[in-house]
């Protein structure tokens, strides 16, 4: 069995506990999760380089491409284009510089997605919900990264892969029956408290 | 752990998506979503809109507009937008043809409007990148009483209402930082609203920065977040609530009310997940509010919103309401003439000198008279209390009296209390010495009050 398989839906909860419980929040469940795997597959030095490389060339082009008022799908496309070469350029000169492993083609795609949202929420809410956001899904990305990457969590999921399975379901259970505060509600609303 | 139990009156994230958002029925969701639909549903209620210009689905309906049919004061923006994005509003036609004119002054050219509304349509300001529809639209004109408090946007007023009964409400103000946008997630400021008086209380900027402070663009100085009295706020409240009865599906609902200059308050769109940061400005919690309007069967519309005044009025309600409340006299009152501190008064009159407040006054008997316009006092009282100096003598004026005698009479200025209500006011001097009351109330300083002939 593929660890990983077992692995994301472990990500996926300790995600969805950190923001039911605690209130940190990113890019729905998805995006979170998928970049913890990417995190944990390629590392999270690795990833958080490759990540910046990639939202910088976005960054650059779409500011570019603003002034050619074209429609919206030829934009993203000629954006993929100079993610491509911007990447496979710059990865090369990464890897002979500073040894850093950055060829993953499924890191580059599931980050050109996080880039995409944080593109779009821009746009339709405002750069700091943006900014919040991407900050929260790394965030929830690097926490999920870390604590699977912990060598005793790995080995007992592997080894109990069904009673893994079971226990995700109960915390799951747990968590979406959870109405209370979440930890960063207590700041929030404690303001609001009138003496 | 008291602080635990004042934070179980808020309403959380968790829980609102958890039981108040499942009152949102999703065919209701759907009518929310889209501006469209909203505005369509609203206005076959007899809901204010701001009036539908055209809408365009399709490519082909942009290619056969005729651009130049419109006047000016329009607004284009997306039927399912999100947060204010993609709103563009034009003021005016241009200098030359087919340019427009801004609100911030900028010329706009008609092959911009096009091009911005091919993005629309492509769906670049829908969730989701769905393709989306085009409304044109007529401008709101903002309300003259918002323009000292904002330089860009229209200040718009979220109403949460739940059963029928408004529970919330808030003023929000569009910044420079927002963007011209009203929602507090772009940096809007918002203000708490006493639900029963329509005035300001407290106040945030953003999602949770709490302010003191706004900046009065008429006085060109900072001024108090509380005390701004919203105009037509029981309009304003009943609007938000026939809302909910216009779509049903919404149980749990958000209502934002814009104030036209002329046609009063108008709806903009319905929020099928308001925000939480309200419960912050207003520093209130929503949770307690709507557990106690859960149970009650709400009648009419009237019924919701005494309601919403009696369960969640703030304390000043009741002094602004005694303020407002129309006053009872009979046909003799007692009022309280002001006297100068300066004056000293001889015997006779210190006997009636008593304090208000600050002031020295004394107590005079005064009889109504719906008759006559001005107010008369005593030759010889107004001597007494030293009004009757040349300097004090405003005007002279001719009087015909009831008795036919023609006679100039001084009209002097004269504060005084009546039922505790201060009144600043000229009163002419004649002759009563020989009446039982030194005073007489005209009708013009009767403003206000009702008059009761029969004591009891």
């Amino acid at each position: 069995m593929n660890p990983m398989l077992i692995l994301l839906p472990v990500v996926a909860t300790l995600v969805s506990f950190l923001h039911y419980f605690i209130g940190l929040t990113g890019y729905g469940i998805f995006m979170p999760t998928m970049m913890a795997v990417t995190f944990l597959s390629m590392g999270v030095l690795e990833g958080l380089v490759l990540f910046g490389l990639i939202l910088v060339i976005s960054l650059v082009s779409n500011a570019i491409l603003k002034k050619f008022r074209l429609h919206f799908w030829p934009a993203r496309a000629i954006n993929l284009a100079f993610i491509g070469i911007g990447v496979s350029s710059l990865s090369d000169w990464v890897y002979r510089q500073y040894s850093l492993n950055l060829s993953n083609i499924y890191g580059v795609m599931i980050m050109i997605l996080l880039v995409e949202e944080f593109v779009h929420t821009q746009l339709v809410k405002s750069k700091g919900e943006a900014k919040r956001l991407i900050l929260g899904t790394l965030v929830l990305a690097i926490i999920g990264a870390e604590v699977m990457s912990i060598a005793g969590i790995q080995n007992w999921v592997l080894a109990h892969p069904y009673l893994t399975i079971l226990l995700i379901v109960i915390a799951n259970i747990i968590i979406g029956n959870y109405r209370g505060m979440r930890l960063i509600e207590i700041g929030r609303f404690g303001k609001a408290i009138r003496r | 752990m008291a602080k635990f139990r004042k934070l179980r009156q808020f309403l959380t994230k968790n829980e609102r998506n958890k039981v108040f958002l499942r009152k949102n029925k999703p065919s209701a969701r759907i009518v929310a979503d889209s501006k469209l639909k909203t505005k369509k549903i609203l206005a076959k209620s007899g809901i204010n809109v701001p009036c539908l210009i055209t809408k365009f689905s399709r490519q082909g309906d942009l290619d056969q507009f005729d651009w130049r049919k419109l006047e000016g004061n329009f607004v284009i923006k997306p039927a399912s937008g999100y947060a204010g994005e993609g709103i563009i509003i034009i003021r005016k036609r241009g200098k030359y043809a087919d340019e427009w004119v801004g609100m911030d002054g900028s010329v706009i050219t008609t092959g911009d409007l096009i091009r911005h509304c091919r993005e629309i349509l492509g769906g670049k300001y829908s969730l989701y990148n769905m393709p989306d529809e085009v409304i044109v639209e007529e401008r709101i004109k903002i309300h003259p009483m918002f323009l000292s408090i904002t330089k860009s946007g229209t200040p718009d007023i979220r109403v949460i209402v739940y059963n029928q009964v408004p529970v919330m409400a808030m003023l929000r103000i569009p910044t420079e930082k927002s963007g011209s946008r009203s929602n507090l997630q772009q940096g809007a400021i918002g203000l708490g609203i006493d639900l029963a008086t329509g005035i300001t209380t407290f106040g945030i900027e953003g999602k949770g920065d709490i302010i003191r402070k706004i900046y009065d663009w008429g006085k060109k100085k900072m001024r108090k977040v509380n005390g701004i009295k919203i105009p037509l706020w029981r309009e304003i409240l009943e609007t938000a609530v026939k809302c909910q009865k216009a779509v049903p599906g919404l149980g749990f609902l958000g209502v934002d009310v814009v104030l036209d200059k002329e046609k009063g308050p108008c709806v903009l769109e319905l929020n099928a997940r308001p925000g939480l940061s309200i419960q912050i400005c207003n520093r209130a919690g929503l949770k307690a509010r709507l557990d106690k309007v859960e149970e009650i069967d709400v009648r009419s519309i009237n019924h919701g919103i005494t309601l919403a005044k009696y369960l969640f009025g703030e304390k000043f309600f009741e002094q602004v309401e005694a303020k407002e409340q129309v006053k009872t006299v009979g046909p003799l009152e007692t009022i309280k003439i002001k006297v100068s501190s300066l004056l000293s008064l001889d015997e006779r009159l210190k006997v009636l000198v008593t304090k208000k407040g600050k002031h020295r006054v004394v107590e005079v008997k005064a009889k109504v008279d719906t008759g006559a316009f001005r107010s008369s006092i005593d030759r010889t009282l107004a001597a007494d209390l030293g009004l009757l100096t040349p300097e004090k003598i405003l005007y002279y004026r001719h009087y015909r009296s009831a008795l036919g005698k023609n006679l100039d009479r001084p009209v002097i200025g004269l504060t005084f209390w009546l039922k505790d209500r201060k009144i600043v006011t000229a009163v002419n001097v004649a002759d009563r010495r020989k009446l039982r009351t030194k005073f007489l109330l005209g009708r013009k300083d009767l403003e206000g009050f009702l008059i009761k002939t029969e004591n009891n």
